[in-house]
């Protein structure tokens, strides 16, 4: 097959429409949909043979680029909560570089690849699963009363953030928070970062919308603002500590998901809602399922090479 | 005028004296000289574009002689991964240690009768390099840990047998010229690689020729590399602003950003 291009870190040689095109399919769906595509991104990197810890590095250093100019975007709109941002960003940082360590230290016990494809799959399947039964409590609404509003109070985890020391007003979004909150999502969100490449939009904004009660319009200007930082420390610090990031990569799922995510976001204007969101709910299962099987299917070889090739 | 046609004459006369001579000098560098192998290219770049690439080899062997060509490449990491069963997964417990195995190897063989089972009889293909690997693994037999490391280097194309890749033109002045033709698959690891030439004749060896080939990371890819192994923290933050630039780029052409 022609145009082929050698990825120097991945050291692997790939077809160039295929790496391009997958960054377009993921642009796509992320402009169809709304949703960032990082956690497409990296398991369809898997399935074209790209190192399960290259394609993690190397996806998070394309939500770098991917997320640059929305950021400034937001900034300039005044949508950014740097408050909150930067104590989601301390504990972004603080958890994606203990996330990178924890990739450094499975590696060399040879089981990183293993972590990566089990934390997509509970992931996937669990996105997946609430997509799907949304979307379809969604479509049924709509058949019965033409929309219905999900109303989401959830009283023990308020009181609980409410019971928390160091209540801190938070100006921009207008809520009264313990720092510690911010703290611990970015944590967790730094982790999941260093471990799938993804950026972690697809937890943080739920949780500020319905957990933290943040407005829609500062949630998203926060989230990239959170998200693009700790990409920039997850993808020096997989630089440096563990040499997975392949930038030509990231550069060429750039391009195509630039693209995709344009046309995805004029033909999201066009189609219905609902049923594009079972079909990507779907897609993400039929993802989960593929990485679920590859790990408890007796693999072709019981060898590999140690820490990747 | 007439200085200016003889001028123009001249230039021709050269360009053609250099066109006519181009072929000539190709078949003296490429013609292999007798007891020498000839290598062509002589090195394999692996460059931006690099897909993969066609070495062939091309020797002489007295009249009547048959050839099998042994490829193999530099040694590879030596440890690898052992998977095994974990409750419902299957994930890594245990580690293998392999001493002297090549990167690639490749035998190639002539066509016609069963060359395999012939190689195999005169030490040559994989039954060999068996017996050149030391394996340490306190999990499972030495054989059985060969096989799988087989499964592992043919899926990826590195460890090939191939029929009909030997083929010979006419005898000439009592020697016999042959020429291989060997596919390097993407995977290729940089390095040197040994080429090694055997003619057999009655069944049993006659003489050898080997030659020395360089596979090299070259260009872009090779700067990258070097980068990325030798200057860790200047090539994460050098592909952060990579990023950011191009972030910035398609952004403008976009006019916007997208979530993530």
């Amino acid at each position: 097959m022609p145009w082929y291009i050698y990825l120097p870190i991945a050291q692997h040689s790939v077809a160039l429409p295929v790496v391009v095109g997958l960054g377009f399919v993921v642009g796509l769906l992320s402009g169809l949909f709304g949703v960032g595509g990082g956690f497409l991104m990296t398991p369809l990197l898997i399935m074209i043979g790209i190192p399960p810890t290259v394609a993690a590095a190397s996806d998070s250093n394309q939500i770098v680029a991917a997320s640059a100019s929305g950021t400034y975007a937001h900034y300039r709109l005044g949508n950014v909560d740097f408050k909150m941002g930067i104590y989601l960003l301390i504990g972004g940082v603080i958890g994606g570089t203990g996330g990178v360590q924890i990739i450094r230290i499975l590696r060399q016990m040879g089981n990183a690849d293993f972590l990566i494809k089990i934390t997509y799959v509970v992931m996937l399947g669990f996105v997946g699963s609430y997509m799907f039964f949304e979307s379809l409590q969604g479509l049924r609404a709509h058949k019965s009363r033409g929309g219905a509003v999900l109303e989401n109070s959830n009283p023990v985890s308020s009181r609980f953030i409410q019971a928390l020391p160091f209540q801190t007003h938070f100006d921009k979004s207008g809520i009264v928070l313990s720092p510690i909150v911010p703290l611990f999502l970015g944590g967790m969100v730094g982790i999941l970062a260093a471990i799938m490449g993804v950026g972690g939009g697809f937890v943080m904004v739920p949780v500020m919308v319905y957990l933290l009660r943040m407005p829609m319009h500062v949630v998203v200007g926060t989230s990239l603002f959170q998200v693009l930082f700790t990409c920039i420390d997850v993808t020096i610090m997989q630089a440096y500590s563990n040499r997975t990031v392949d930038f030509v990569l990231a550069l060429l799922l750039l391009v195509g998901s630039t693209f995709g995510a344009q046309i995805g976001a004029r033909l999201s204007i066009r189609l219905k809602e609902d049923q594009l969101k079972i079909f990507l709910a779907v897609l993400v299962l039929v993802v989960m399922l593929k990485m679920l099987f590859s790990l408890v299917l007796p693999p072709h070889t019981l060898l590999s090479y140690h820490g990747g090739h | 005028m007439e200085v200016t046609d003889f001028m123009r004459h001249i230039i021709f006369m050269l360009l053609l004296s250099c066109f006519s001579l181009v072929p000539l000098l190709a078949e003296t560098a490429w013609a292999a000289e007798p007891g020498k192998l000839s290598i062509q290219p002589e090195v394999l770049d692996i460059g931006t574009f690099y897909s993969g690439g066609r070495v062939t080899i091309e020797g002489e062997v007295p009249k009547g002689q048959d050839v099998v060509v042994e490829i193999s490449g530099p040694a590879a990491n030596g440890e690898f991964d052992l998977k095994g069963r974990v409750g419902p997964f299957w994930m890594t417990n245990g580690r293998v240690e392999m001493d002297g195995a090549p990167a690639m190897y490749a035998l190639l063989l002539p066509g016609g009768s069963d060359w395999q089972k012939k190689a195999s009889a005169l030490g040559l293909g994989f039954e060999k390099l068996k017996n050149k690997i030391a394996i340490q693994s306190a999990a499972l037999s030495p054989d059985e840990l060969f096989n799988m490391f087989l499964e592992l280097k043919k899926s990826e194309g590195l460890y090939v047998v191939e029929d009909n890749a030997v083929a010979y033109a006419a005898a000439n002045n009592g020697r016999r010229r042959f020429t291989a033709t060997c596919r390097f698959p993407r995977s290729t690891a940089a390095g040197n690689y040994t080429i090694k030439a055997t003619a057999i004749a009655n069944g049993a060896k006659s003489m050898e020729l080997a030659s020395s080939f360089l596979v090299d990371e070259v260009g872009f890819a090779r700067l990258v590399y070097d980068l990325a192994t030798n200057q860790r923290l200047t090539y994460g933050i050098l592909a952060v602003v990579i990023a950011l630039f191009a972030g910035a780029v398609m952004g403008l052409l976009f006019k916007g950003g997208r979530k993530h």
